[in-house]
């Protein structure tokens, strides 16, 4: 008998150490699965940001982003532009296909583009992967967890409107983090704050820290000319 | 006689006084000569393709001859550029002050600033990035093609439209590849006042 038991408890501990470490232990609620998911609500849309950006150095560097972008077939289309007007990055997603349009330096660096479509992704696309995980705190706060290969997303999202959405890798380092603060215009975040961590896996650039505050923005039917040249 | 006489000074009275400022190069040089300082409201309306409407921002701009300028934009973004000779200075709010601004290092930031001052000077033939072609009308402009590389990848053409009062410029148009252009609309224009030189050399 006892040896019996060790032999159950031997399969356990076996099964349990090759389940992913956010995999479910109990279904999610249905519920919960709903509210994950509508944290997520723009489908199609057209933002303006003013970008306060640290990048490519200690200082600050303020821009004007242009975003359209087509959830569903996943199509993007984002510019960055001086307050002065000058068009400085002009660039188009489509499926994760890149297509630079303009760049001036230094945003014709080498993987400039790539993560400056990855944070458009991280912030408004709903997570890639499997909800692992949701559940409501005693506060109200809702957290739902997502796994896609070897990345792990959270969002934190508060009774205030106040939202964590943080990135970890394999080795649960943060790769990414954005807070979003409310209220809510047009269906957008007045405030969102970006940080991108420097460690490994996250991109060419290194770390850098991104403050978007809302200027203007509606949710579109965005038509193909859009995301043409 | 005499009355041939009248009848030629009055003609010659009315040639002059329909004589522009802008018809001709010489007038245009010497009435931007005569301007030794302008303060002016502006708004700047930005056209794309992906906008449903230009992108609006409004601000202040001084100028004191011969190349000091403050251009400051005020809503909906808060930044101020100083201009002083071969220097750009750019500042950007932030959690209520000032922060100097990377972006004072971008080329096209300190070309487009530099131009506007040499365009405030009357400096268009004398000057070798833009060819300029005078189109005298009721609305006289002054069409400004790029003659550098560089910059004929951002601007197609720049257009000054030229306002009754000598000396002053009421709109720029700044057209770019694929159908984008900036517009510059300058109100509240006041000339050859003392502005002091805090307003150039400090951000507040």
């Amino acid at each position: 008998m006892k040896q019996l038991f060790f032999v159950l408890f031997l399969m356990m501990a076996v099964s349990c150490r090759i389940l992913p470490p956010t995999a479910p232990i109990v279904p999610i609620d249905p519920v919960l699965i709903e509210k994950c998911s509508s944290l997520f609500p723009l489908k199609s849309f057209r933002a303006v940001h003013a970008l306060t950006a640290s990048m490519f150095g200690d200082k600050k560097s303020l821009f004007v982003g242009i975003t359209v972008a087509d959830i569903p077939s996943a199509r993007i289309r984002s510019f960055l532009l001086s307050v002065e007007g000058m068009v400085l990055f002009d660039a188009t997603s489509v499926n994760r296909t890149i297509t630079i349009h303009r760049a001036v330096a230094p945003m014709d660096k080498q993987g400039f583009a790539q993560g400056l479509f990855y944070d458009v992704e991280f912030i408004y696309f709903p997570p890639q992967g499997t909800l692992t995980g949701a559940e409501v705190a005693a506060d109200g706060t809702l957290v739902c967890r997502w796994q896609n290969n070897h990345r792990f997303v959270e969002i934190s999202s508060e009774a205030s409107g106040h939202s964590t959405l943080t990135e970890r890798s394999e080795s649960r380092e943060v790769l990414r983090r954005a807070e979003f603060f409310p209220p809510l215009v047009n269906g957008f975040y007045k405030k969102i704050l970006l940080e991108v961590y420097d460690v490994g896996g996250v991109g060419d650039l290194g770390g850098y820290s991104l403050s978007m505050d809302f200027l203007e923005g509606e949710p579109i039917a965005p038509s193909d000319d859009l995301f043409a040249p | 006689m005499f009355i041939a006489s009248s009848v030629f000074l009055a003609l010659t009275v009315v040639s002059a006084s329909q004589e522009r400022w802008g018809d001709n190069w010489d007038n245009i040089r010497k009435a931007m000569a005569g301007v030794q300082s302008i303060k002016a409201n502006f708004v700047q309306k930005k056209n794309l393709k992906i906008l449903a409407k230009p992108l609006v921002s409004k601000g202040v701009f001084f100028y004191r001859a011969p190349e000091d300028l403050r251009w400051e934009y005020t809503s909906p973004i808060k930044k101020v550029l100083l201009v002083n000779r071969d220097m750009v200075k750019s500042y950007i709010w932030e959690e209520g002050d000032y922060v100097q601004d990377a972006g004072a290092k971008l080329e096209a930031t300190r070309i487009v600033m530099e131009q506007i001052a040499s365009w405030l000077r009357g400096d268009y033939e004398e000057n070798d990035a833009f060819v300029p072609q005078l189109k005298v009308a009721a609305r006289t402009r002054i069409e400004l093609i790029p003659a550098k590389d560089f910059l004929k990848e951002f601007i197609t053409r720049v257009t000054l439209t030229l306002s009754d009062t000598p000396g002053i410029i009421t709109f720029i148009e700044i057209s770019e590849p694929h159908g984008s252009s900036t517009i510059l609309e300058f109100t509240d224009i006041s000339l050859n006042k003392s502005i002091p030189d805090t307003i150039f050399n400090r951000v507040k």
